[in-house]
């Protein structure tokens, strides 16, 4: 109990923190900004189910953007701007332990993730909201047109044409894809900390960060190389590829948000499995983060 | 030496649990993996150097950082400033890399082998730099061609919606005048549950187009029976349906017993008959 009112403090300083740092508040209110507009992809009106996509791929991609830049950032200033100012000896000469410490930077990061990812869905879901207003307006000003030119109106298709454009706007798979959006930056921030725990320098683990970040979507490209005896044949490659497959976690299996959102059939059980899986390796991350951390001289 | 293990306890636990858990983990992914190729995910199709080229380094990046959906999007966005301006050929490549990037989506499909098929194929046949005709009969047909490679692409990634069967039956249909193929297409888009009904008149009459005049009637014979209320008249068209079975009931020389609808003077015989 106590370990908790630790970490919640902790965090609840860290979001403070984070959020005094002009370039965070400033790629926060960008994205947040950039996510609105999203409505301006239906100027590219193809057709309403392609315009809804747009919208939602536009809005989901910059979160997904500004959610792992404020991860990778965050992350590579929080523990060595604590070390390089040495209140980190202030904050451990108390009753504080390690592992609370390391805990409470990390929840504070995910706390500050969570409001930026329903800010987010909020101006989304207000943007899809208006979509759909003006559609259904649309439709329903086209009927009586041409009701008034003596035209008979199928009552029966003019709903099935705005039920089409709800299901569109009011798709309740988008909670999935925020939250494996969410769950995605979780997982990059905490191997960021991993990494935070072992390095010196803020570049260092913004860039470990960042490649991680991207060989993590190239993973099953080096899968296949591995099982491929003909693509990785040499004595060095052979084992590199090996400990890319080992350490490095395959945030390619993610893109199943494109997936959803292009409105493709998926099991739940996979996006189910597919958390599961962030939601572990998270935790395996922050447990190796706190031993390493445990055993750091400071 | 026992006292330096101690010291780095912490580091060398880390490291095994994570090297464990790069094990366990390893056979997770894998059935992720499977899961997903057998659902036919865009995002496990390797970028090639082919895509790449096309897109451009920034698009690039932005695939390897794993925004596909949204690299789709910009470039099929960009196929269509391409398609304003006429720059055929930049539109197509363009196309193919947003349909290969998200291979499910089945407008992308739809929009690009209509663009392709319909839009430039019609350009180039009135093309006015081109001063042959025969060179520009050619060149709608190899646009013609591009469509229908495109939709056979989009085939084999959606075999499982009837949508781009229907679309590629009606592309051979219209466009090429193949109508033996197209009323295979037709059949097999027609043979999916959710599929619209007027399908199934489709293939009916390519049927009877392509010359197959008995497969064409066996066809008809089979709707006419399964829709014995004969509703939904706007789309079904039955009229249009009894005119088909009508025609190819003399064509086909069925006799009177065995029509659905014997002609007026069959019917007149077989009253003066004792």
């Amino acid at each position: 109990m106590r370990s908790l009112m630790v970490i919640r403090t902790l965090a609840g300083n860290t979001v403070l923190e984070l959020l005094r740092q002009k370039a965070l508040l400033i790629l926060i209110i960008l994205g947040i900004i950039m996510a609105g507009g999203a409505n301006f992809f239906s100027q590219f009106s193809f057709d309403t189910e392609q315009d809804f996509k747009f919208i939602k791929d536009f809005a989901v991609g910059i979160l997904t953007l500004v959610g792992v830049l404020v991860a990778i950032i965050g992350v590579a200033q929080m523990l060595p701007a604590e070390l390089e100012s040495r209140t980190v000896l202030t904050i451990l000469t108390k009753p504080v332990q390690r592992w609370e410490f390391l805990l409470g930077k990390f929840f504070g990061l995910c706390f500050l993730l969570a409001c930026l990812t329903l800010a987010m869905a909020l101006i989304l879901s207000v943007v899809l909201y208006f979509q759909e207003s003006a559609r259904v307006a649309e439709i329903n000003k086209s009927y009586e047109a041409a009701a008034s030119q003596g035209h008979e109106i199928n009552l029966e298709e003019k709903k099935a044409a705005i039920d089409g454009i709800r299901k569109q706007s009011r798709d309740a798979r988008l909670i999935s894809v925020l939250l494996l959006a969410y769950f995605k930056m979780v997982l990059t921030a905490a191997l960021g900390l991993l990494i935070s725990t072992i390095a010196t320098s803020m570049m260092f683990t913004a860039i470990m960060t960042s490649l991680i970040y991207i060989s993590g979507h190239l993973l099953a490209t080096a899968r296949e190389a591995w099982s491929n005896n003909e693509a990785v044949h040499s004595w060095l490659l052979k084992p590199l590829t090996a400990l890319i497959m080992v350490v490095v976690p395959d945030l390619g299996s993610f893109n199943l948000i494109d997936e959803i959102v292009a409105g493709n059939p998926i099991p739940l059980e996979h996006t189910l499995g597919i958390l599961n899986y962030a939601i572990f390796y998270t935790a395996v991350v922050l447990m190796a983060a706190c031993l390493l951390f445990s055993s750091r001289e400071l | 030496m026992v006292s330096n293990l101690l010291c780095h306890g912490g580091q060398i636990t880390a490291i095994i649990l994570l090297l464990c858990w790069g094990l366990v983990k390893i056979p997770i992914e894998k059935n992720i993996d499977d899961t997903q190729k057998e659902l036919r995910f865009g995002g496990r199709i390797p970028i090639s150097q082919d895509i790449r080229d096309k897109i451009g380094q920034g698009a690039a990046i932005g695939l390897l950082a794993g925004f596909r959906g949204f690299i789709a999007n910009l470039l099929f966005i960009q196929a269509h400033e391409h398609w304003e301006k006429q720059e055929w050929t930049r539109m197509k490549s363009l196309l193919e890399v947003a349909c290969t990037l998200q291979p499910r989506n089945i407008k992308f499909w739809e929009l690009s082998a209509w663009h392709l098929a319909w839009n430039v194929s019609y350009a180039a046949s009135i093309n006015p730099n081109e001063p042959r005709e025969a060179a520009r009969l050619r060149a709608q047909r190899e646009w013609i061609r591009a469509g229908r490679e495109l939709l056979e692409r989009g085939v084999q990634a959606n075999p499982d919606t009837w949508h781009l069967w229907f679309q590629l039956g009606y592309l051979i249909s219209q466009k090429q005048e193949k109508f033996a193929e197209s009323a295979e297409y037709f059949k097999k888009a027609a043979s999916f549950p959710e599929a619209p009904q007027y399908i199934r008149r489709l293939v009916g009459y390519d049927l009877r187009r392509a010359g197959k005049l008995w497969e064409a009637y066996q066809w008809w014979l089979e709707m006419w029976k399964l829709y014995p209320e004969r509703k939904d008249d706007r789309i079904m068209m039955w009229p249009s349906v009894e005119r088909e079975i009508r025609a190819l009931e003399e064509e086909l020389n069925i006799p009177a017993e065995q029509r659905i609808f014997p002609s007026a003077q069959d019917t007149s015989q077989s009253a003066t008959q004792p």
